[in-house]
């Protein structure tokens, strides 16, 4: 048990008033001689135990009543699996839960920020609990993580030097009620009643968003089976969006509101400080920068796009100014009205492979963090691409090949290279030497298995660690496949690795083309995910019909009702034989790479399976996509947001690690790891997690290698803002007490600790005022019955 | 406690009750004996001025009293007898016990006193003659029965020089004087009865067996039978009786019925053998509580005569 005030528990030595009235009522009494004595002594034989006994209740009652009392405005509080510990230190524990997203930087004019209120209203605060004494105080940080720099401390100096030493806002989002949620954890591991003061604009998304889920590198890096290694790049994944809105917003506001409601019904006290801008807020940032394509190749121009939004009163004219390693300046000029978002693009021709740094900058707004932002394109000499022939059509002319059509669309030097600059290089090997060989595997970006037979048990693992580890595969069974062997060895289900999205049947349609062309049945296509990359060049609703209609004659019949977990039908077959729908392309995702199955293959043998070869129409941008996309996986973009971990893979063991911050703020050494990848130096080594990045910019890891013939390099990160802090949305105060009730909103920043400290009663205080009234009516009706009877 | 000081005796007589109760006589409600004709029924019949009745002459009777009257008419000889009227002899039994102390503006001894001064001089107006007896645990004073003018200043001089002290023995006076007073009378006892109730009553009751006519007066205080304390009190035992602290509220409604108990058992008592029981209250005035006795007692009187 625990007292919010445990000092007023003397009070209850009040119970010695009523003994000592009592004991003083007895010393002072008169004297009379009786003559009646007989009478009077057997009256009081008869009823003496009677009168003690009620003498007794009466004063006992009496007695109670301060002590009760003074339980009762001492305010106890029953602490879970804490016995009663008279010795126990008592005194309110107050939780500062601060606000650091970024939106807290936010300069109006000349008013001061968010953020600078915040402190101004802090630091008064801090010392009316300093001077209070015997009282905890919590610091926690809500930001991209919600940290705890002062835990319970009864030195307040710690919590004042924290928030000396926090001097600007982080460049993050902050999730508030992963910041609660830490403060009830840091509650119930104390015993005494808390307060919880959360300092913030109340930014819509601090108020909705939820707990972010750790990136994928992040687990995959952890789990550790489908690591590799990387020649140049950092194994990251996309930053994730978090736009704040639909279902996720609801049920981030919820978590935030219960969670509160769950700390009000423990018996703490919740205060929220608004300190949101006042007047009209204007803000104008960039809230995206792509490349595209994204697999860039060394002098081929790429395309750099980039959102900027205006969110103001007025319209604004944005310059727009773009940085390739930090020179060669590009600028746009786009003229934005009021919440208008416009797209500048700039082309970009990277002449050099290896990772380059793009940054994109506008002028500067009382926000200035989203006003640029940084992108690192990861740029390869090409995109290697080995085509895998069946044994039974490897021995024929290329032509008659499977995977004929399909290199030639790809590389049109088919190998000669020269001049002429192709995104891809493409090589060829027949089905018996891939299998037979495992170095075919490394160093490519692509696989693509044609008429191959099954891939032998060994094979199909290695081909599922490819992918897992982010190289494309595509597979495109022929008429030499062996269906039951492929689904034995390659087909995945839910929680397995194979490779192969859907399950095999058998492999339907006409033998040759003559009974093709004479018996004129066949199906169409059905794009089933025109939203899918693969089929960004076929928005075009003409060549969408195009594809739509042009006749497929054979197909292998896939399993494709009950597609299993990770796989997704990109597009199917209606009509002719096609029975329930089967697909012709279908995707699979495993690990950081994909899969894709074609059922009916391109190319230009006189006996093919459909006519999507018949037209460059069709066959050069289906083979881009599909090969584009596949390759999409191996070109790691390292571009992360902040507060996301940085990880790093590289091929051989480092010596030394360490992490260069952006804007001069210094170097962080790096522990080295422990060991290979997976136990396998053929893995590579992944470097430990870097959980700095608190701010927006470029990053790199600086990598030594324990081989001095290696030269050291640096892997760029770029760490960037969510773009949905600079929306400026704020929740206002008649929000907040609509959608937090219970909780206390105070918007003039004052709060005098005492008066909260008395306003805030415990469950248990409550129970012992009433319990102190019931004794009072209780001796009041006692005395009254026994004055009456006397009378 | 009333002041008990040198007073004048004739303090005793207040003018007030006594001009309220001469008008009125003490009768002696049984018949006494006597020797000079008075007011009181005599046990004895025999030649006085009342008829009685007549009886068949018998050898030895006085002729004197034959009635030839109805000799004539019947010629049969009857003796006339008359009732024959004596004067009384009046004991007064005052209580001078310590008990009897008590009273806040006037002790019980006191009003005993002036209750039995008044009587005494009614008693002597009557003719009739009368004694005083006081007495504690045992006879403290006695005078003799007379109906002489100067036992009145007699009586008033004993009742002043009396100090109530020591411890009461009621029934055992009772009994002593059960057996000193030979000759029937009428026994006024003035006490609070703070004694054994049943063996006051066999005192009586010897009393009575003895042909005497008794009287009781019970005296008590005001507080004694109110019981008016609020405050804490501690109440100190007289006649060597403990001490005891109590709140006095919480004992009161326990205490009137222990003496509201001990007052009915005494009147039953003395009801069950014809003896007078009056309660009297230190509080009320004497002259209306003797007035009111003695009209009553007249009346019963007369009704029985009649």
């Amino acid at each position: 048990m625990s007292f919010l005030h445990a000092g007023l528990l003397g009070l209850a030595a009040l119970f010695t008033v009523p003994l000592i009235i009592h004991i003083i009522n007895r010393r002072r009494y008169k004297r009379v001689q009786w003559a009646a004595m007989e009478y009077l002594l057997r009256a009081y034989k008869q009823n003496r135990r009677r009168l003690r006994l009620e003498s007794l209740l009466l004063l006992l009652l009496r007695c109670a009543i301060p002590v009760i009392l003074a339980f009762a405005i001492a305010r106890p509080r029953l602490t879970q699996g804490t016995l009663v510990d008279p010795l126990q230190r008592q005194g309110t524990h107050h939780v500062f839960v601060i606000d650091r997203s970024y939106s807290m930087g936010y300069r109006l004019a000349t008013a001061e920020r968010p953020f600078d209120r915040m402190k101004q209203a802090l630091v008064p605060m801090l010392d009316q609990i300093g001077q209070r004494g015997s009282e905890k105080v919590t610091v926690i940080y809500a930001g991209e993580r919600a940290s705890v720099p002062v835990s319970a401390d009864l030195d307040t100096s710690k919590a004042q030097k924290a928030l000396a030493r926090l001097e600007e806002p982080s460049d993050g989002t902050s999730t508030l009620a992963d910041a609660i949620q830490e403060a009830k954890r840091v509650i119930a591991a104390e015993p005494d009643p808390a307060r919880v003061y959360v300092f913030s604009d109340f930014h819509r998304i601090a108020l909705s968003s939820g707990r972010a889920e750790e990136p994928a590198i992040v687990d995959s890096a952890t789990q550790a089976p489908s690591v590799a290694p990387v020649s140049d790049a950092a194994g990251t994944a996309n930053p994730p969006t978090s736009n704040g809105s639909g279902d996720a917003e609801a049920l981030g506001f919820e978590r935030m509101r219960d969670l509160c409601q769950d700390l009000v019904d423990g018996g703490t006290k919740v205060f929220f400080f608004p300190v949101t801008p006042r007047g009209v807020v204007s803000n104008t940032q960039v809230t995206s920068l792509d490349m595209e394509p994204e697999n860039a190749v060394a002098r081929v121009p790429v395309r750099v796009h980039a959102e900027i939004v205006h969110r103001g009163p007025q319209p604004r004219e944005v310059l727009a100014r773009l940085r390739v390693d930090g020179s060669n300046d590009q600028v746009r000029r786009i003229r934005l009205d009021t919440g208008e978002s416009g797209e500048v693009s700039f082309v970009v021709r990277f002449l050099e492979p290896g990772m380059h740094s793009v940054e994109i900058e506008i002028g500067e707004d009382g926000l200035p963090l989203d006003d640029r932002r940084v992108l690192v394109a990861t740029v390869r000499d090409r995109i290697r691409v080995l085509f895998v022939e069946g044994r039974e059509t490897a021995e024929q002319d290329d032509i008659l090949q499977e995977s004929f059509l399909m290199r030639s669309v790809l590389d049109p030097t088919r190998g000669a290279g020269g001049d002429e600059v192709t995104l891809f290089e493409t090589s060829f090997v027949d089905e018996d030497r891939f299998q037979s060989d495992p170095s075919f595997v490394r160093d490519q970006d692509v696989i693509a298995l044609f008429d191959v037979s099954a891939p032998r048990a060994d094979v199909a693992g290695r081909l599922a660690s490819f992918v897992a580890r982010g190289g494309g595969l595509l597979i495109a069974p022929g008429a030499h496949s062996l269906p039951d062997l492929w689904n034995l060895r390659s087909f995945g289900t839910a929680g397995q690795d194979g490779v192969l999205p859907l399950r095999l049947l058998t492999m339907t349609g006409p033998a040759t083309m003559l009974g093709v062309d004479s018996g004129g049945r066949y199906s169409t296509t059905r794009i089933a995910a025109s939203d899918h990359p693969v089929f960004t060049d076929f928005e075009n609703p003409e060549l969408r019909s195009i594809l739509e209609h042009t006749p497929v004659y054979r197909f292998w019949q896939t399993d494709s009702e009950r597609p299993p977990e990770g796989t997704e039908i990109l597009a199917e077959l209606v009509g002719g034989d096609a029975q329930g729908r089967p697909a012709l392309i279908a995707s699979r995702t495993l690990g950081r790479g994909q899969c894709l199955l074609l059922t009916s293959n391109l190319s230009f043998r006189p006996d093919r399976w459909n006519r999507l070869d018949d037209t460059d129409l069709l066959r050069f941008p289906l083979t881009h996509s599909l090969f584009h996309w596949l390759a999409r996986q191996t070109a790691i973009a390292a571009n992360r947001s902040v507060g996301q971990s940085l990880v790093a893979w590289v091929e051989d063991k480092p010596a030394n690690l360490y992490v260069t911050r952006p804007a001069d703020r210094g170097r962080v050494p790096l522990p080295l790891p422990t060991g290979p990848a997976n136990g396998n130096e053929a893995n590579g080594w992944q470097t430990p997690p870097f959980n700095g990045t608190a701010y927006a910019g470029l990053y790199r890891v600086g990598v030594e290698f324990e081989d001095k013939t290696k030269p050291a390099r640096e892997i760029l990160f770029a760490v960037n803002p969510d773009p949905a802090e600079g929306v400026l949305d704020y929740v206002g105060t008649e929000a907040l007490l609509r959608e937090f009730p219970g909780i206390d909103v105070r918007s003039d920043l004052e709060l005098d600790l005492g008066t909260a400290t008395e306003s805030t009663m415990s469950e248990l205080g409550r129970y012992f005022m009433v319990l102190a009234l019931l004794v009072v009516l209780g001796e009041s009706v006692l005395a009254g019955f026994l004055g009456t009877r006397r009378q | 406690m009333a002041e008990l000081a040198e007073r004048d005796p004739r303090s005793y007589l207040d003018p007030k009750v006594l001009d309220s109760i001469k008008k009125l006589e003490l009768r002696a409600r049984l018949v006494v004996e006597g020797f000079v004709s008075g007011m009181h029924e005599s046990p004895y019949r025999g030649f006085s001025v009342e008829f009685a009745q007549h009886r068949e002459y018998v050898p030895g009777d006085d002729i004197r009293f034959v009635d030839w009257k109805v000799y004539a008419k019947s010629d049969r000889i009857y003796i006339k007898e008359f009732e024959e009227e004596t004067n009384v002899k009046a004991h007064l039994f005052v209580d001078q016990s310590e008990s009897m102390a008590y009273g806040e503006e006037r002790s019980k001894f006191d009003y005993a006193a002036t209750c039995a001064a008044s009587l005494a001089f009614l008693i002597q107006q009557q003719s009739d003659a009368v004694s005083l007896t006081l007495f504690d645990e045992a006879i403290t004073s006695q005078l003799v029965p007379s109906n002489s003018r100067a036992q009145l200043g007699s009586i008033l001089h004993r009742l002043e020089e009396a100090k109530p002290t020591g411890k009461t023995k009621i029934a055992a006076i009772l009994h002593e004087m059960a057996n000193r007073i030979t000759k029937r009378g009428v026994v006024i006892v003035f006490s609070d009865l703070f004694d054994d109730v049943d063996a006051i009553l066999a005192g009586i009751r010897h009393l009575r067996h003895r042909g005497h006519d008794v009287l009781v007066f019970h005296v008590l205080d005001h507080d004694e039978v109110e019981f008016p304390f609020e405050r804490m009190t501690m109440f100190e035992g007289l006649e060597s009786m403990p001490e005891l602290l109590a709140d006095p509220k919480s004992l009161r409604d326990a205490y009137l019925k222990e003496i509201q108990a001990f007052e009915q058992q005494m009147r039953r008592g003395c009801l069950a053998m014809r003896v007078d029981y009056q309660r009297i209250v230190t509080r009320q005035h004497l002259d209306i509580v003797l007035t009111t006795y003695l009209a009553k007692r007249a009346a019963m009187s007369k009704g029985k005569r009649r």
